[in-house]
């Protein structure tokens, strides 16, 4: 036991964070290192996929990031489960983390949504009641076109100067229309997308508004009539 | 969709495949939530679906497991695999037996909503939505090829944590075959009606 004296050990224990898939396609580990013991260590993931008996080694650690294995289209099959377990070794020995069961269709949480806009409308009925017309596209990764995702969205808006969220469930649409605001306020307002039963993605990035005096819109309506 | 071809004749192809949809969005969202529900109730839920593993009845059907094969796939093939997996040999004695051991745990699994073990309603009206398809365009492949082997009642099992295991593994795969279901009609339905994409 020498390497007690020297300050030297094993490798500890690694630990699986996560697995997620962006599209139902592809998807990647990450891991937490144990401590390296004061030498250098190598990562590797090994995985077994249900229904085969061989053991394989991570097809890629660089495209996800560090302390990470990125699964391509080649590498990806739904539906069966993923036996996962990280190996941390140095030349005083090995440690193996606690296994990790995945099955890609469980764990996709898509890109937020892009090319988020909006714009202030008047509806088409008397009253013309000005709403905030949001609108975005979907992560251009995820493959909605053929069906193979099918994506919600949510949206979050407040004014700038507010705390609190308010948010609207738009299900599958990419649109939707906001009727409850202030006026003369500059909002912000976020978008996300979700699987039909992952997570949800990160909010999409901010666009702002400032809207429009619609009490005053509407006393003038009120006088022309 | 009513029972009989002749009723079914008279809905459009496209009404009967958005109402099939989201039907079987639904089933897939129940059995969904009821593994969850059960999931999180398990204390080591790792050594659950390590056993978990290879354990699903309808693994012996070779269905398409990624997007470029599904995409691949023929509409009447796509067809044939809807048959295969909600084929009522197999999907209702799985609700059957889900239900059974669903009352002998109820009393100790506290928490989980057991009302949609029964559910199994559902499930026939999808496949009543089915043959109503079935009727309009025909799934290739011989009907009683379809065999696959139930593992027959699984009630003469002992003790409660055997019944746990076994209730895991068929909400396991009740939640795995009600998924590919649902994903496989949703890409038949872009596919069919949706020519510029979904």
């Amino acid at each position: 036991n020498n390497f007690i004296f020297s300050g030297k050990s094993p490798p500890g224990k690694p630990e699986l964070i996560q697995c997620r898939s962006p599209d139902k396609e592809t998807f990647s580990c990450w891991w937490k290192q144990g401590s390296d013991g004061g030498l250098p260590t190598i990562h590797t993931l090994l995985y077994r996929i249900e229904g085969q008996n061989t053991v394989s080694e991570c097809p890629d650690y660089e495209t996800a990031g560090p302390n990470s294995c990125y699964f391509d289209k080649k590498h990806t099959v739904i539906w069966a489960i993923y036996n996962i377990t990280v190996n941390a070794t140095n030349e005083l020995g090995s440690n193996i983390s606690e296994p990790g069961f995945v099955d890609v269709a469980y764990i996709v949480q898509p890109y937020p949504p892009v090319n988020v806009s909006v714009q202030i409308k008047q509806s088409q009925s008397q009253d013309k009641t000005p709403y905030l017309l949001v609108s975005w596209t979907p992560p251009p990764t995820a493959d909605v076109k053929s069906g193979w995702l099918t994506l919600e969205y949510e949206l979050r808006l407040k004014a700038e100067k507010s705390e609190e969220w308010e948010m609207h469930f738009a299900g599958q649409q990419t649109h939707f229309k906001v009727f409850s605001f202030d006026p003369k306020e500059d909002y912000i307002i976020e978008v996300r997308c979700k699987g039909d039963y992952g997570f949800w993605s990160e909010w999409s990035s901010a666009v702002y508004i400032q809207t429009p005096d619609y009490i005053r819109m509407r006393d003038m309506t009120v006088w022309i009539f | 969709c009513a029972n009989h071809n002749t009723n079914c004749q008279k809905i459009p192809l496209d009404d009967l495949f958005d109402r099939v949809v989201k039907q079987s969005h639904r089933i897939h969202t129940l059995s969904t939530d009821m593994f969850n529900q059960f999931d999180e109730r398990l204390a080591q839920r790792n050594d659950y679906m390590a056993r978990a593993m290879n354990s699903c009845h309808t693994s012996s059907i070779l269905t398409p497991t990624d997007k470029e094969q599904v995409l691949q796939l023929h509409v009447s093939n796509m067809l044939f695999f809807f048959w295969l997996l909600l084929k009522r040999e197999l999907f209702l004695p799985l609700i059957h037996t889900l239900s059974l051991i669903g009352v002998i745990l109820e009393a100790h699994v506290k928490g989980v909503d057991w009302s949609s073990v029964e559910r199994g309603v559902l499930v026939k009206s999808l496949g009543r939505g089915m043959e109503c398809i079935f009727g309009q365009i025909q799934p290739e492949g011989t009907l009683s090829e379809l065999q696959a082997p139930w593992p027959g009642p699984l009630l003469l099992l002992d003790g409660e944590d055997q019944l746990q295991v076994t209730f895991y593994n068929l909400l396991h795969c009740f939640r795995r075959d009600t998924h590919k279901v649902d994903s496989y009609l949703k890409l038949l339905k872009c596919r069919l009606f949706h020519k510029k994409g979904c």
